[in-house]
């Protein structure tokens, strides 16, 4: 069987491929016969002429048994096929314009879903880069009293999971850290993540040199070892094959080398933007990550259901291990507090948040190529009128129904190939340019670029949309009537009211698919516009950021910025070394920067009982250095500025935002009033100021209460230093760099970018998904525009003949304009009145990414239909009087 | 439904009937049962290797002269079965020292006409119990 499918796979490919060999071949075996047949003949006495006359005639038709020849071998329909694409190209290339505009619209249309779909391939459909990765969790410990969701556990807890859960295979914990990796030309910051030794086996991934960890790798003591990335051994150790064994200095201690990961891997769950390239055991950072204390949590964990194992059981489990956690530990788990151990698939914790704006981008991009198709159709229609007559023909001449239909579809899809060839050279273009927009907000994107599954999607989308936008024209215009249109004096006119409704309910789908889009594009600017009228509370421009982290080494108290004096003077040489570089104004530090990350402490007030619930108010934090509320320029509203006299000879000091001082001194002055942070015991700080409100954590969240205190008091190691700069702030980058090197040439400089990059990070994934929908919109307008103007100009040059008449019998033109325009307009009413109702049933998909404006917005609901409706009226109005400045004369002579 | 006449006559299955007939009209031999021509070029072909027109004399000899191969479609047939797998095409010098096409049988097509030379038999000998029958 399989050896028959096989020859006849064979036969049929020489068939096609060496037609012409195959053909000669056919026409030699036969002509043989005929002589054979022929020599019998003489042989029995017949003359030569008349033998082979008998030969022929005994033959029968000659053509005959060829095509039955053929017909054999099994190739009829690629041949018939090939004929009809030849038969297809030709007849586009005799339409120029017609195939221009089509081709166009294709190529854009196929070329934006093209490049969104690599996108979506590769953040969404792409399995991720672990064995059997749809068997992997990601669990969070959720305390829904004190409002936190999906957070860390704690070193005990990771433990006791670990040791009860029973659907579960195993459980790896990891915690990210990020340290200052030296010993290099340039020192470097870099994210890496403390992990139990168990996790690249629970995640089931090999390295790809050496190994990675053993249980015995993390036994107290510190013989630290790590695994790194690829990127990491190709930048740092330049792809060295005997890395194995080499040595790193990470925050001043020495790390071995023992393994290398594959260059596809990452991990699982990132902190921010930066990606992680260095794992190492526990037993590092033991001094600061307390793996020993229950209420300590800092510890994300991603575990393997066991086989046989649902993700129901596996949370049902964890249910039963949290209450019995919560009775074995009550100090741990206040009674108020009752925790819950969550469960959720890894992949949904990768990409969860950016599945709905990428699916709603795909929704919109193929909303976009269908009102290309619906362009595309109508053009078809209106060529039909033309090429009845040619089809006309051709049935006459014994073409069925289905031949022509079959035809028609091959022209269709030719256009669409071409088109698709077309748009995935702009995918690749745009592809490049969506990952450069989307930035760190979309995840695991890589490198977007066009592979073989983008291609194939890109071919069989072209297919779909050849087929979906011909179909119905081939239909419509097969149907022609054979006398009518053979007739000499046939008008396209005739066509029918069948088409002109067809026509008319192709342009009501083509406006309301556009209104839908323009108007998710016109919610997604408004709700833009209204966060970049937010005040940040701060000005944004001539300010350059960077950030410095000191080393805190393995055993803190040998680091060389161990004591607080150490990390003061620190801070201050790096402040006076910027000071004087040229187009400097002034400089200072805070820690953390507003709109990047935000740090928390809850504090009691001096003379005031905590509150009923006996849980300690929280505010944000943040040290800064004297002057920093000039130099930001966020307005003093009462008292004074930290001052360098506010150092560590001298009272604590505090500063308040307006916020704060308005919640807890409702109508009296703060300044000079007491708090203390956290326990009982810290020292008291006074409130010397309060400054305007600075958003924190983001612009579209509200700012909280906040706390500023000095550096000279709170000395730090986690610094962002602040330079307001009198020229572009870019160009003091390198400079401020090399300044810093003069303090320690083994402190990288990191992340030195504009404060108004910070602030645009912060709106990245709005940002993103704006621009998109914003250029669909576009797009979709002006396919629109290019879709009404066409039928109203085959619709005057269909009835000129009619507006002739008319018009000799003394109609004005601009009445026989208005009879046009205001059919057509009827139309486009019609199918704005069916996209509002689209448009209010699909923004609600949009609602996550709107601030301050309703899914219904009335502005936007209004505004963009007025907006299409007059483009409408122009892309009417300019080809009726274009088509209407004929000599009625001439135009009822050519009628 | 009205017949348009130009295309009833264009129609290929027409243009077949007509020739047919004019076959009959012509000719005495009996025609070929449908299927029984691929069987009889594949038990030819057992024997030796053949050129296409020495396939159809040899039917016509060994059946006494009572089986004529219609020659429009033997070709035909031959490429089928080529297609199929069970003969094979070879090039080669004939007696009277010209090109033709020999074609011969493969170990699938020997398997085949067992099978088929089987089926007849079966087929002719329940033909005859029900035409020998009261």
């Amino acid at each position: 069987m399989l050896t028959e499918l096989w020859s006849d796979l064979r036969y049929r490919v020489r068939a096609l491929v060496r037609r012409r060999d195959v053909e000669r071949e056919l026409d030699e075996e036969l002509r043989f016969h005929v002589m054979c047949e022929a020599e019998k003949y003489e042989r029995a006495g017949l003359p030569r002429d008349e033998a082979l006359r008998r030969a022929r005639l005994a033959f029968g038709g000659v053509d005959r048994a060829k095509e039955q020849s053929r017909d054999a071998r099994g190739t009829r329909l690629v041949e018939t096929t090939l004929h009809d694409l030849r038969y297809a190209l030709r007849t586009l290339r005799r339409a120029p314009a017609f195939t221009t505009i089509a081709v166009l619209t294709l190529a854009l249309g196929i070329g934006a879903t093209t490049a969104i779909f690599s996108v979506v391939d590769r953040v969404l459909l792409r399995p991720l880069p672990y064995t059997d990765a749809q068997r992997l969790t990601v669990l969070a410990a959720d305390f829904p009293r004190q409002g936190l969701e999906h957070g860390p556990f704690s070193g005990p807890e990771y433990e006791d999971i670990r040791a009860q859960v029973r659907d579960l295979l195993d459980v790896a914990a990891f915690a990210p850290v990020s340290a200052n990796v030296t010993g290099t030309d340039r020192p470097e910051r870099i994210q890496a993540m403390v992990v139990s030794t168990n996790f690249f086996s629970v995640l089931g991934v090999a390295p790809a040199l050496g190994r990675t960890f053993r249980a015995e790798d993390d036994g107290g003591g510190i013989g630290i070892v790590a695994v790194i990335s690829h990127d990491l051994w190709q930048r740092m150790f330049a792809g060295d094959p005997n890395v194995v064994g080499r040595t790193l200095r990470m925050d001043d201690d020495a790390f071995t080398i023992i393994g290398v990961m594959p260059s596809g891997f990452h991990h699982p769950v990132e902190q921010g933007e930066a990606r992680t390239e260095l794992w190492v055991p526990t037993n590092y950072r033991i001094a600061q990550l307390p793996f020993q204390q229950r209420s300590a949590r800092f510890l994300g964990l991603v575990g393997r259901l066991a086989p046989g194992a649902t993700l129901a059981l596996v949370h049902s489990e964890l249910g039963t291990i949290a209450e019995r956690l919560a009775g074995q530990y009550p100090d741990a788990y206040a009674s108020a507090d009752e925790w819950r151990i969550s469960v959720t698939p890894l992949f949904d914790a990768v990409v969860g948040h950016v599945r709905s704006a990428l699916v709603m981008l795909l929704g919109a991009v193929a909303l976009v190529l269908l009102i290309g198709c619906v362009n595309i159709a109508n053009l078809l229609l209106a060529r039909g009128a033309v090429r009845e007559r040619e089809i006309a023909l051709r049935t006459a001449l014994g073409a069925g129904r289905a031949r022509i239909v079959r035809q028609l579809l091959t022209e269709s899809v030719v256009l669409a190939a071409i088109g698709g060839t077309l748009g995935l050279l702009l995918a690749a273009w745009g592809a490049d340019a969506l990952t450069s927009l989307g930035g760190p907000s979309l995840p695991r994107v890589g490198e977007a670029s066009i592979d073989a599954r983008v291609f194939l999607f890109a071919a069989l989308i072209s297919v779909l949309t050849g087929i979906a936008f011909g179909i119905v024209p081939a239909l419509q215009v097969s149907r022609a009537n054979v006398q009518d249109a053979l007739k000499d004096g046939a008008r396209g006119a005739t066509a029918g009211s069948g088409r002109a409704r067809t026509r008319s309910a192709l342009v009501v789908a083509e406006v309301a698919l556009a209104l839908v889009l323009l108007i998710s594009a016109g919610l997604l600017l408004r709700s833009f516009a209204r966060l970049a009228g937010v005040d940040p509370g701060f000005e944004p421009r001539d300010l350059l950021t960077m950030q410095i982290s000191l080393p805190v080494p393995n055993q803190p108290e040998r680091g060389r910025y161990f004591t607080p004096e150490a990390r003061r003077r620190f801070t201050q040489r790096v402040i006076e070394a910027i000071e004087p570089v040229s187009g400097v104004k002034s400089v200072g530090i805070a820690s953390p920067l507003p709109l990047r990350a935000g740090a928390t402490i809850n504090f009691a007030i001096d003379g005031r009982a905590p509150m009923a619930s006996g849980l300690l108010p929280s505010a944000d934090f943040r040290i800064v250095s004297p002057g920093y509320f000039h130099l930001m320029g966020t307005p003093l509203l009462a008292g004074r500025e930290l001052a360098n006299t506010d150092d560590a000879n001298s009272p604590l000091a505090a500063v308040i935002n307006r916020t704060m001082a308005h919640r807890f001194w409702p109508g009296e002055s703060p300044i000079g009033k007491r708090i203390r942070g956290g326990a009982e015991g810290n020292p008291w700080l006074t409130i010397v100021g309060v400054a305007g409100d600075v958003h924190q954590t983001n612009l579209d969240v509200p700012p909280r209460p906040e706390i500023d205190v000095s550096y000279l008091q709170h000395p730090v190691g986690f610094i962002t230093v602040l330079v307001r700069t009198a020229i572009a702030p870019e160009r003091l980058a390198n400079a401020a760099r090399q300044a810093v090197r003069t303090v320690d040439k083994d402190q990288p400089v990191y992340d030195v970018v504009p404060m108004t990059q910070v602030m645009a990070g912060t709106v990245g994934p709005r940002r993103f998904s704006m621009i998109l929908l914003a250029a669909f919109g576009a797009l979709a307008l002006l396919l629109a525009v290019v879709g009404i103007s066409g039928v109203v100009a085959n619709v005057v040059a269909q009835r000129q003949h009619e507006i002739g008449i008319r018009m000799a019998l003394g109609a004005a033109k601009r009445d026989v304009l208005a009879l046009i325009v205001g059919r057509q307009m009827a139309i486009v009413a019609i199918g704005i009145a069916v996209g509002l109702g689209a448009a209010a049933a699909v923004t609600r998909v949009l609602s996550g990414l709107l601030y301050e404006v309703g899914a219904v917005d009335p502005i936007t609901f209004i505004f963009v239909p007025a907006l299409l409706l007059a483009v409408a009226l122009v892309a009417s109005y300019l080809p009726a009087r274009r088509a209407m400045r004929v000599d009625p004369a001439i135009a009822m002579r050519n009628g | 439904m009205a017949v348009d006449p130009l295309r009833f006559y264009t129609s290929p299955r027409i243009l077949a009937l007509v020739e047919v007939q004019g076959d009959r009209l012509t000719d005495s031999h009996l025609d070929l049962p449908q299927g029984t021509l691929d069987l009889l070029i594949l038990k030819a072909l057992s024997l030796q290797p053949m050129h296409g027109w020495s396939i159809s004399e040899r039917i016509h000899q060994v059946s006494r002269e009572t089986l004529r191969v219609p020659q429009g479609s033997l070709y035909p047939a031959l490429h089928r079965l080529e297609r199929r797998g069970w003969i094979k095409a070879e090039w080669g010098a004939s007696d009277n020292n010209r090109r033709a096409k020999y074609y011969q049988l493969t170990a699938a097509g020997r398997k085949q006409l067992a099978a088929e030379s089987e089926d007849w038999a079966r087929l002719t000998a329940a033909v005859a119990l029900v035409l020998r029958m009261g």
